[in-house]
């Protein structure tokens, strides 16, 4: 995966279990909580973050991106849902609450977030990172889809090479089929991913495509498919007789940990746990929580003593903030030391 | 009374539709699919990923849902399951995970099971336009539906077709898209994705 | 006690009626280096995998044993079948199960449920004997092929197997990286002392590897020899498989055979065969003329033998000037003489051609002609430009600089039908159909002609590519050759009159090669086809082309008919010429040597 390694993205070192529970801790926070306050140190966290592993460019293009649909959801609420105590008008005879409006908004931060924070996690946890964790828990399943990433990397070039051939046999003609420049596997996954850009949601997909000659096109389509289908099919029995004859499917399979746990990331843990655990406490005592619709409530928890309250609400806005900022901090941090160290050489 | 969380709506269908593929993943792990078995998923999977690329010219136009569901009637309901899962999690390694995955996961793996279930041996006759039939209701009636349920619980704190109407007639058009080429793609290319299965299958030694 | 040890061993397979292997015997020490060979279709790989039970097909007959270490192979558990015998196929693609390198490497250790520390230690050790830290880190999508082939070794090897198998391992790489493939696995051989069968189709590299080597035909054991006897088992059997043995060998055999002295161990190595050739040549002339200085010191220049030059090695002692206008003369004299008397057929003119804005260029002002009715084969090492000329041709690719210049009459625009075809390396890439017939006939209508006449052309060209009997079969279940014999009559009945051929012979045994090259031959003379291919096969070049073209960084640095072509390079040419060099001057084939070797000792 092409994780651009000129930026600093030291917290990609770590230890991957610790950043795949890192990104679903802060993601199941932001999504399921909907907290003003909370939001917040998420939005900004996520934004510091994809600004400092993907650059200023990659991260405008995604907001951009993502403005249509944080509009959508912004709009969607207050126009469709007319709960809520405060009226601030009418449309076509419908109320628009004061708390709809609201939750729009707060909504709106939440996919904003959410889909920041998920390019991060791209840029963190690469497949083969995700899948030497997972091999643990599922071999079976982590070894099926490491091997059909390989296949599809694999089949994206095939795809270029039987319409070369089909073309070379003028059976295809010029400018139809599929074509990737020339580069290894790694150079064509990035090419198809520009080719279809992520579905952002259902509401949001690419425009259709304006170029005209699409009968002979989805024809040759259909002839390189096919072949790429019985080529595909076929080679497979070779690598299936590889795994075979290599020993798999015997009892007692082990499976390889690349990735060594290190102090280093007993300190990040530890101080993960710490700010987690002052967060769930507060998120499950509902001292910390917000209610937007009927009325907006926010922090109404249950009848602990006001101080205790203060405490608590202080410390898990502290605690998620520094969560949220924590990967942008730990890359600051080891940029900063290595510029010294290099330095000092 | 207030929930822990604010959005429990999605929170309870997140967690529920993570603990249907954890118990697909457990059922899956438990069963020790045959080496030459899994191999066959993998390359339809790779198969039904790619496939999209070829058609690159006609966003919506992907072949995706008509291999999963010739796959999935070849090989039966469970790797059929297996089959659109993957398919939904791998084409998302390289299209970009995001909150969508789980549920594209299982709306894939749904109508994958539901293929290899009703195209069973003595069950419907597995003609060219029955599964194409299939295959454009199946998009239109289940993928579609699960998909926008999802942004809806997505996109409002709690359920209520007031809210919800305007984001499934958002996916309606792009759900018929989907559908009408899953159809076109099923009736055109299905009976040679099957011929080749078939002659690979028997080839595998696999039933 | 032999380490491996067959006892009449017979194998057919289900439907077959003759046996693919018949009444096998023999034993394999521990520690050997074997080397297996045989046309293709002769049992070569049935026998590799009889010696693995995991990947030993069903079959109707079995008879005989197999023991490995003195135990029958039938014994051997599933574990130990994993960790003891290692097997390498020849396709280095689809032996690759995982999308890293490290988990490649990884994955046999995986299964046979070693701890991940210990699998740390070997990866590391396995990466650090292969040299392969370079890429440890890359995704296998990203390998070269003969990294690929190199990974899979070496993945095997974590398992420290006993026993290596490989089934035509470097059929599918070019010569540079077969060779370090064949450097890799005699380092095996030789440091670790793991025992090593492996089976090929060319035989030049590898025979000098191996303590043993091992000829079937037909699933019958024909010759068994050490690599300096096994020519004289081979002629003694009139085995076919002779012609495929090492030039030095055949060359020694072929001097020899009117003389007394077959008995005596054969060269080998290019560096054995020069010395025996010297000493032939100089014992031929004290024969007859004792006392004369040997014709080694004669100077081709000077002797007027220009076009049967010796080339810039012998030259460049003498004059470096001199040498560079002789050999660059002699190059370009064929090609004057024709330009005078032909329009070629296309012409490229300062071709500059670059796959992406920002990229190298591929071709720098290249010129080529190509001349009709003739098998130009344009030859080079990897990655100059040689396939990105061949797409040019056939006007794939647009050159941004230069034009290609075709012959309207003789050749129409475009690819296809009548025109322009470019064969593909991998023949299956064309098969869209269920069986072969099918697959011809949907080529049928774009001949162009009536029914009757479409039907006999069919005819004929199933006759001519010998695929009659191939008609009814599915176009995945024939062998390679077949399958390419397959793709070239599929492409002939569209009519082409402009050939191009990508690697053709890239994993065609000796015997179907030299019926290829006929067929070509036919072609050529009966339908006006002409043929350029590109390849690697120097020695094919050699023998079969009409002219042959050097392709380095993107230009033609020579362009000649084969004989001066191949007799004014001194390494990146025949091992006949590299043989002979400084001794018989002009000489490109074990012929020329035989012939040059009369001359001196039968002096007219």
């Amino acid at each position: 995966m092409p994780a651009d390694s000129s930026r600093a993205n030291a917290f990609a070192t770590l230890h991957p279990a610790l950043s795949i529970g890192y990104f679903v801790f802060v993601i199941g926070v932001t999504v399921f909580t909907a907290h003003p306050v909370l939001l917040a140190c998420s939005v900004l966290g996520a934004l510091l973050l994809s600004l400092q592993l993907r650059g200023l460019r990659a991260t405008a293009k995604l907001l951009v991106g993502l403005a249509g649909l944080a509009l959508f959801a912004a709009a969607i609420n207050p126009l469709f849902n007319h709960q809520g105590v405060t009226i601030l008008g009418y449309i076509d005879g419908n109320p628009l609450t004061r708390e709809a409006l609201l939750y729009g908004v707060a909504l709106a931060a939440m996919l904003v977030a959410v889909l920041l924070w998920f390019s991060c996690y791209n840029q963190v946890v690469t497949h083969e990172k995700f899948l030497a964790v997972f091999g643990r828990v599922a071999p079976a399943l982590a070894l099926t889809t490491s091997m059909a990433l390989r296949f599809a990397g694999r089949y994206l070039r095939q795809l270029k090479t039987i319409t070369a051939a089909q073309r070379g046999l003028g059976r295809v003609r010029q400018g139809d089929g599929y074509t990737v420049r020339q580069g290894d596997g790694s150079s064509v996954l990035s090419e198809i991913r520009q080719k279809n850009r992520p579905p952002v949601s259902q509401c949001t997909r690419p425009p259709v495509s304006d170029r005209p000659p699409v009968s002979l096109r989805l024809r040759s389509g259909f002839a390189v498919l096919s072949i790429l289908t019985s080529w595909a099919l076929e080679s497979a029995l070779d690598t299936a007789d590889s795994m075979h004859a290599r020993g798999y499917g015997l009892p007692g399979r082990s499976a390889y940990q690349p990735f060594r746990f290190s102090a280093r990331d007993a300190g990040a843990l530890a101080l993960m746990l710490a700010c987690a655990a002052v967060v769930i406490v507060a998120l499950t005592s509902t001292v910390v929580s917000a209610q937007y619709l009927p009325a907006f409530l926010l922090n109404q928890g249950a009848g602990l003593p006001g101080a205790v309250r203060g405490a608590i609400t202080a410390g898990a806005y502290g605690a998620f903030g520094l969560l949220c900022l924590a990967p942008t901090l730990f890359n600051l941090q080891e940029e900063v030391a290595w510029r010294i160290s290099r330095s000092t050489i | 009374m207030t929930a822990f969380f604010t959005r429990h709506y999605y929170a309870v269908s997140l967690i529920l539709v993570t603990l249907a593929l954890g118990l697909f993943a457990l059922n899956f792990e438990r069963r020790r699919p045959r080496t030459r078995e899994l191999v066959l998923i993998a390359v339809l999977v790779a198969l039904a990923v790619v496939s999209r690329a070829v058609f690159y010219f006609l966003p919506q136009v992907k072949p995706v849902m008509a291999v999963i569901i010739i796959a999935s009637v070849a090989l039966g309901a469970r790797n059929g399951f297996a089959i659109g899962a993957l398919t939904g999690f791998v084409s998302n390694f390289i299209f970009g995970q995001g909150p969508w995955t789980p549920w594209q996961m299982l709306a894939f793996g749904l109508v994958g099971c539901l293929a290899g279930a009703a195209f069973a041996p003595a069950r419907l006759p597995r003609g060219r336009w029955l599964i194409a039939a299939f295959g454009g209701l199946a998009t239109l009636a289940l993928y579609g539906p699960i998909v926008d349920t999802a942004s809806v619980l997505l996109f409002t704190q709690n359920l209520s077709w007031q809210t919800a109407w305007p984001i499934y007639a958002a996916g309606v058009s792009f759900n018929a898209i989907f559908a009408a080429s899953t159809f076109v793609f099923l009736a055109l290319f299905g009976p040679a994705l099957e011929g080749a299965l078939t002659r690979v299958r028997k080839k595998y030694g696999l039933r | 006690m032999a380490y491996l040890a067959l006892d009449h061993l017979g194998f057919r397979y289900p439907d077959a009626t003759v046996p693919a292997l018949d009444d096998l015997t023999l034993d394999i020490d521990a520690g050997a280096f074997v080397v297996l060979c045989g046309t293709s279709g002769c049992g070569k790989t049935t026998l590799l995998r009889q010696l693995k039970p995991s990947l030993t097909p069903a079959g109707d007959h079995r008879a005989g044993q197999i023991r490995l270490a003195s135990r029958p192979l039938t014994e051997l558990s599933a574990r130990e079948d994993a960790s003891q015998i290692g097997f390498i196929a020849q396709d280095p693609d689809s032996q690759i199960v995982t999308d890293q390198v490290y988990h490649e490497l990884a994955f046999g250790l995986e299964n046979l449920g070693v701890p991940s520390d210990e699998i740390r230690l070997r990866v590391a050790e396995m990466a650090s004997f292969f040299g392969i830290q370079e890429w440890f880190d890359q995704p296998c999508n990203a390998l070269s092929g003969g990294q690929k082939q190199l990974l899979n070794l070496a993945a095997i090897m974590t398992g420290s197997p006993a026993l290596l198998l490989c089934d035509e391992p470097t059929s599918q790489l070019d010569p540079i990286a077969a060779a370090h493939f064949l450097a890799a696995l005699k380092k095996i051989n030789d440091e670790i002392g793991t025992t090593v069968i492996v089976s090929e189709q060319r035989l030049e590299e590898v025979v000098p590897c191996a303590d043993r080597v091992l000829v079937l035909e037909n699933g019958r054991l024909v010759a068994d020899a050490a690599p300096e006897c096994i020519g004289a088992k081979l002629l003694a059997a009139g085995s076919p498989m002779f012609a495929a043995l090492p030039t030095p060998i055949r060359l020694f055999y072929r001097l020899e055979s009117e003389q007394a002295g077959v008995g005596a161990p054969a060269p080998t190595t290019v560096r054995a065969a020069r010395t025996y050739l010297q000493e032939k040549l100089q014992t031929s002339n004290n024969r007859q003329q004792p006392g004369h200085p040997t014709h080694q010191s004669q100077d081709p220049v000077a002797t007027g033998q220009t076009g049967f030059c010796d080339g810039a090695c012998a030259a460049r002692s003498r004059s470096a000037q001199n040498d560079k206008k002789g050999s660059l003369a002699s190059l370009h004299y064929a090609q004057n003489d024709r330009k005078s008397s032909l329009t070629p057929l296309l012409s490229l003119h300062e071709v500059w051609f670059r796959y992406e804005r920002n990229s190298p260029d591929v071709l720098r002002g290249l010129a080529l002609d190509v001349y009709p009715g003739e098998l130009t084969a344009i030859v080079g090492g990897n990655a100059t430009g040689k396939t990105t000329t061949l797409n040019v041709i056939a006007g794939l690719l647009k050159p941004y600089r230069g034009r290609v210049k075709r012959d309207p009459r003789a050749l129409p625009a475009g690819t296809g039908a009548g025109a322009t075809v470019l064969l593909p390396q991998d023949p299956r890439l064309l098969f869209t159909h269920k069986t072969v017939r099918e697959e011809l006939e949907a080529t049928l209508p774009l001949a162009g002609a009536s029914k009757q006449e479409r039907a006999g052309r069919l005819a004929e060209v199933t006759r001519r590519c010998e695929i009659a009997g191939l008609l009814d079969r599915h176009p995945f279940d024939v062998s390679g050759g077949e399958a390419q014999r397959i793709a070239l009559a599929d492409v002939l009945l569209a009519r082409p009159r402009l050939l191009l051929l990508d690697e053709p012979t890239k994993g065609m045994d000796a015997a179907f090669k030299r019926r290829f090259a006929e067929l070509l031959r036919t072609l050529i003379a009966t339908e006006g086809l002409t043929v350029v291919m590109v390849s690697h096969d120097i020695e094919f070049c050699a023998r079969h082309a009409d002219r042959c073209v050097l392709c380095f960084n993107g230009e033609i640095t020579a362009s000649a008919p084969p004989r001066p072509f191949f007799a004014n390079l001194c390494y990146y040419t025949t091992a006949a010429r590299r043989i002979s060099r400084g001794l018989l001057p002009g000489a490109i084939t074990t012929g020329d040597i035989v012939a040059g070797a009369q001359k001196e000792s039968r002096p007219a």
